[in-house]
């Protein structure tokens, strides 16, 4: 099934995109998405713990399994002020 | 006629007089009075915010004055506090303006906040940003949370019925998400994001309303998206604690510390955090946070530290601390000790 994943901030630069769609298989869950599009980066592990996860628009846990059609987004905080 | 100069928004009818005398009644701090905090303050102000208490240890430089319109070039290296109390006190001296030239601590945290209704972050780091998140959840106290760099910015009402930040960022470092290569940022949007803020906290003193949500502001495509927030059973601060580390040693009830101390009391030491215990568990010692915190107590790197505390807030913090010290076993007692 397909699900849309929602790019913000930090992940919108390191995307260079702000919306892409992935395939998933069934009980797949948030957290497995995350590490199977981010499995290059060094710094995985911390940027999973302090990234708020979102699906349709509201917070959800990383062991959350996913639906066809579900928009996971990657909310990032912002840094500066 | 009282309120005259607010009478074009007492003209809303769900303001009226009797909003009017909320705000005045309103004593809201700010932390920090840079980018977000220094276009907030001017309006605040001019609302009829009844006390502002600035927080902020900076002094205005020239390349504050593009997007800190609150300042002139003849406040550049004064104290940020001093100067915008002098320019808001001009614009309203009806208000009440107390102005602290000191970074926010943990040593002057409770000093500064213990008698605010409302508590606007507008830091520029993390480090802050959880100290007042801690306090809040602790105090039981109100904040609302904004940041802003490049062209997005975030903002978050948070309150003690929850959530709170670290349940949405659980231990962010400063500098993991910066691009660090082009931080910049316009004025209009520094102010658009702290005027969202300040949207926020008007909502909050006028109608107690308590969104559930992080905003999100898209400079680029001129765009807010509001995400629905929810309390992690599993926060650090305002939850139950750790769990998702399974590395993580945790000691769950005193019966499981009480054995280890008997089998090697010298190697394992029991910390009482609290303020000031009436009573303490037996066997530990009792060095208040702060004590730690300013550097006043000496660990042995090599041997095992359990801390614990009243509500489970301060000890996961004192163990990164203590951890970032180079003292690796340090670990967190689950059971409250209530007093
Ligand atoms: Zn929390």
């Amino acid at each position: 099934m397909k699900i849309k994943l929602k790019f913000f901030a930090y992940y919108e630069t390191l995307f260079q995109k702000d919306e892409m769609e992935v395939e998933i298989s069934e009980h797949t869950t948030v957290r497995d998405v995350f590490f199977k599009v981010l499995h290059k980066n060094p710094h995985a592990h911390q940027l999973f713990k302090n990234t708020m996860f979102a699906v349709n628009q509201s917070y959800v846990q990383s062991a959350t399994k996913l639906n066809s059609d579900d928009e996971l987004a990657f909310i990032p905080p912002v840094a500066g002020g | 006629m009282p309120f005259k100069r607010y009478a074009i928004q007492m003209k809303l009818s769900e303001i009226g007089k009797a909003g009017q005398e909320k705000l005045s009644l309103a004593k809201v701090a700010m932390i920090g009075v840079g980018g977000l905090g220094a276009p907030l303050a001017l309006n605040l102000a001019a609302a009829g915010i009844g006390h502002l208490v600035l927080v902020d240890g900076d002094q205005v430089s020239l390349e504050n004055l593009h997007r800190q319109v609150l300042f002139t070039e003849e406040d550049i290296g004064k104290a940020k506090v001093v100067a915008a109390k002098t320019h808001l006190s001009k614009r309203n001296s009806e208000i009440k303006i107390s102005a602290y030239a000191e970074f926010l601590s943990f040593q002057n945290i409770s000093q500064l906040l213990s008698e605010v209704d409302l508590i606007l972050d507008c830091t520029d780091n993390f480090h802050a940003r959880f100290l007042i998140n801690q306090y809040c959840v602790e105090q039981k106290k109100v904040f609302v949370y904004a940041s802003v760099d490049q062209w997005r910015g975030q903002v978050a009402l948070f309150t003690p019925k929850g959530p709170c930040l670290a349940c949405l960022f659980s231990h962010v470092k400063d500098g993991l998400f910066q691009d660090c290569s082009q931080s910049g940022v316009l004025g209009v949007t520094a102010s658009v994001v702290s005027n969202l803020q300040g949207q926020v906290a008007l909502h909050w003193l006028l109608f107690q309303k308590d969104f559930s949500a992080l905003f999100l502001y898209d400079a680029k495509k001129l765009q807010i998206l509001s995400y629905k927030i929810q309390k992690q059973k599993y926060c650090e601060v305002c939850g139950e604690g750790v769990k998702e580390r399974s590395d993580e040693v945790i000691f769950k009830s005193w019966n499981e510390v009480s054995r280890l101390m008997q089998d090697a009391p010298d190697q394992n030491i029991l910390i009482d955090l609290r303020d000031a215990p009436t009573d303490a568990l037996k066997g530990a010692l009792h060095i208040p946070m702060v004590k730690i915190l300013n550097g006043a107590t000496a660990f042995d790197k090599n041997k095992t530290y359990i801390l614990y505390c009243e509500k489970r807030i301060k000890s996961p913090f004192v163990r990164e601390v203590l951890r970032k010290q180079g003292v690796a076993h340090v670990y967190v007692l689950q059971e409250r000790v209530d007093q």
